[in-house]
């Protein structure tokens, strides 16, 4: 096949092709069923964001499901998780000013169950979706 | 063990095919069923039938098998050859299944029940649901070891509720028959000894939902009803259990002969069953059997990929049964992400390159059970992981993505906590500082003395007591001090003169590892003598100079209003994160004492 130097579609046909996989699999679905937040129920919770922007959960009670990505809203300055089963659950904190711009660049959120708030027994990366539409 | 699914199953054969299924077996459940005269001696033995093609061709066995009991689907033949697994008789015969093995004390007993169940299938179901109760298990054990024959008379005329009404059980109270409350809920362990629960946040979740059901449990049925639909999952949910030690048992040769275009859409059940359970989506998990047993060509192409490699079916049968250790659930998450990818592109299994990685994924699951089977939750999995990643004798493991994944794990929460920080939350004891400590004393190892132990004997009072094997060195001040020597101590800071300030194990476990840490100041010649004396020791010791190295700073905020949350040792302008940050964006890398010398990826 000869090489085709002017047609440039099938490169922008395969970004956008990336990206819809992309919005596709990170989606909550419509009317997902809530779970409560996961600082509560006596869980307590930490989130801990650096200037490398690594992020982490460290929660001490185990959680109703496992989490298959976070979103983070910066409009809302909310963390919500989403379960494998297409559940939502929040953090159930508001993501304060100064974590905004690190947390803003983070790629994935390390899920570190510390049973009793003392022993980790379960590490977990998940991918951060960050959603920001400026309203 | 002998569980009764097991012998029930021989109660069942009829056919050769029956027997091989039934047997998922052991000499020991072999026998038992020959005293219950479940099956006679001259029947082909277990380790004969296991080897015959039938084995693999499951699906049209349990078709024939349907055929034959008048059933309507194969779910139907795996739910009724399920059937009793959860029945209190079930446990009782794990229980006493070595005894009835091992003497001949109960066989009058056997008999007993074997004749019983052969005249009436009901049987069994109904004695299980009077022995459903643990205290009523634990009473009919006791009454059948002091006076077996008794028992046996019983069995012989027993009629359903007579258990307890002969007193030989206590009565099934209310109570008794409620599902219990959930573990993880009210008794979770308060110290950090405790034994680990390898409770799931999947099955944890599922536990409430039980606990608010109806107290009222109703027997099973003993068959599936008519318009159960075939079902391939229930179908090997029935069948793997025993296939799985057949598998285990047989060579490679063996495994290559049976691997067949039918065998390979029985596994594709069996993964698509595993996948489920790891929680991928029964959608997904569907669509890839349907497209394996849709598509010849592909199970021809997979059943030729896989004869090259007979251990990943071993090992994916052995791991279908595995319930799983702590440090398996550790990466379980991610195992699961590697079976959502093979459910959607079930044609990577005939894809030599990626059957081996997942292969070695298998392998390095079960290494990982073995490093936590022998050395108990995390603190010590670091050791573990650390000796894991170096070995060079595991070239199998080598560049495969699970490592990469894991070593990434951990140096990304070391590299976490070596920079500066924000933290927030509602926790009365703040967490994070426990988990760099949980690794830091996981990074260190106590060095054993000449005599080869980590302890030794001294008197207190009128008794022994096991005190750490110590070396005495000069501190700073000039005085003698003992010090546990510490495979993996942290020089944390060195002066002109020479003294040094090093962490290292203040108390340490039976085997060497470090339960808690403290600084030491030593002498420029306690140090040396330090040194010195591990290198007699033939100990290797890779202390890291991290005095260069600035704090790191934590700022914390209170959850609520974010304001921040000053820490009683820090300093003012420590705190002020923000305006340092924007002086110094390139903030430099900070130690908490977790770069263990790791290199990622």
């Amino acid at each position: 096949m000869a090489l085709d130097l002017e047609d440039d579609e099938d490169i922008f046909a395969a970004k956008a092709k990336k990206q819809e996989d992309q919005n596709e699999r990170f989606v909550i679905p419509e009317n997902a069923p809530v779970l409560p937040s996961i600082m509560s129920g006596g869980r307590e919770a930490e989130l801990i964001v650096n200037v490398g922007s690594e992020a982490a959960v460290l929660y001490n009670k185990p959680l109703p499901e496992s989490i298959h990505w976070a979103e983070y809203d910066i409009d809302l300055a909310l963390l919500t998780f989403v379960t494998y089963s297409g559940k939502v659950q929040g953090l159930g904190m508001t993501i304060h000013k100064p974590f905004r711009k690190y947390l803003s660049k983070a790629k994935q959120i390390m899920m570190i169950y510390m049973e009793n708030s003392v022993q980790p027994k379960m590490i977990v990366p998940v991918k951060l979706v960050v959603r920001y539409t400026g309203i | 063990m002998v569980g009764l699914s097991n012998v029930m199953d021989f109660v069942r054969a009829k056919t050769q095919g029956d027997l091989m299924l039934a047997a998922g077996s052991t000499p020991e459940k072999v026998k038992v069923a020959e005293k219950m005269g479940l099956l006679k001696p001259s029947q082909p033995l277990v380790s004969e039938i296991s080897k015959t093609k039938l084995l693999f061709d499951t699906k049209d066995y349990v078709e024939q098998v349907t055929r034959e009991n008048g059933l309507t689907s194969a779910g139907a033949v795996a739910d009724k050859m399920r059937k009793g697994t959860n029945s209190g008789v079930q446990v009782f015969m794990e229980d006493m299944g070595a005894e009835f093995a091992s003497t001949t004390k109960y066989d009058g007993f056997l008999k007993a029940i074997g004749d019983r169940a052969k005249a009436d299938p009901g049987f069994i179901d109904q004695i299980g649901q009077e022995l459903k109760d643990p205290a009523a298990q634990k009473s009919f054990e006791d009454a059948l070891r002091n006076d077996p024959t008794k028992i046996q008379k019983l069995i012989e005329t027993y009629k359903p509720g007579q258990l307890a009404s002969l007193g030989v059980i206590a009565p099934v109270t209310q109570t008794s028959a409620m599902p219990s409350t959930p573990q993880t809920v009210t008794a979770a362990p308060t110290t950090v000894s405790a034994p680990p629960t390898a409770v799931s946040p999947v099955s944890t979740a599922a536990a409430p939902t039980t606990a608010a059901q109806p107290s009222q449990a109703a027997p099973a049925p003993t068959v599936a009803p008519a318009s159960q639909a075939m079902d391939t999952k229930q179908e090997m949910s029935g069948l793997a259990a025993g296939f799985s030690e057949l598998i285990a048992s047989m060579t490679n040769e063996e495994l290559r002969e049976g691997i067949s275009p039918k065998f390979v859409e029985s596994l594709a059940g069996g993964m698509a069953l595993n996948a489920n359970k790891m929680g991928v989506s029964e959608a997904d998990t569907q669509a890839f059997v349907d497209r394996i047993s849709g598509d010849p060509k592909l199970q021809e192409a997979i059943a030729a990929n896989l004869k090259e490699n007979p251990g990943f079916i071993r090992r994916m049968a052995k791991a279908s049964q595995d319930s799983g250790t702590d440090t398996q659930d550790l990466f379980k998450d991610m195992a699961r992400s590697e079976m959502e990818k093979l459910m959607a592109n079930p044609e990577l299994l005939a894809n030599k390159g990626y059957v081996k990685k997942l292969d070695d994924g298998l392998k390095l699951r079960d290494g990982l059970g073995k490093l936590m089977d022998e050395n108990g939750p995390l603190g010590k999995l670091w050791k573990g992981l650390k000796e894991f990643l170096d070995i060079d004798g595991m070239p199998s493991f080598g560049g495969m993505d699970f490592m990469g994944m894991i070593k990434d794990l951990i140096n990304g929460i070391a590299k976490m906590f070596g920079l500066p920080q924000i933290v927030a939350g509602n926790s009365t004891t703040p967490m994070h500082p426990q988990l760099t400590s949980q690794l830091e004393r996981s990074s260190m190892l106590a060095v054993k003395g000449p005599d080869g132990k980590f302890t030794h004997d001294v008197h207190q009072g009128r008794q022994m007591v096991k005190v750490p094997n110590t070396i005495s060195v000069q501190n700073e001040n000039g005085e003698m001090i003992d010090v546990i020597p510490t495979e993996g101590a942290k020089l944390i800071a060195k002066s002109s003169t020479g003294a040094v300030t090093l962490r290292v194990a203040q108390s340490i476990n039976s085997d060497g590892t470090v339960k808690s840490v403290k600084t030491v100041n030593l002498s420029k010649e306690g140090y040396e003598s330090y040194e010195r004396q591990l290198k007699e020791r033939g100990a290797t010791i890779a202390t890291q100079d991290v005095s260069q190295r600035p704090k790191v700073e934590t700022v914390r905020l209170d959850h609520k209003t974010g304001a921040e949350i000053p820490t009683p040792d820090a300093k003012p302008n420590d705190l002020d994160l923000t305006r340092k940050l924007a002086q110094n964006p390139n903030a430099p890398m900070a130690d908490m004492g977790l770069d263990m010398g790791m290199t990622s990826g």
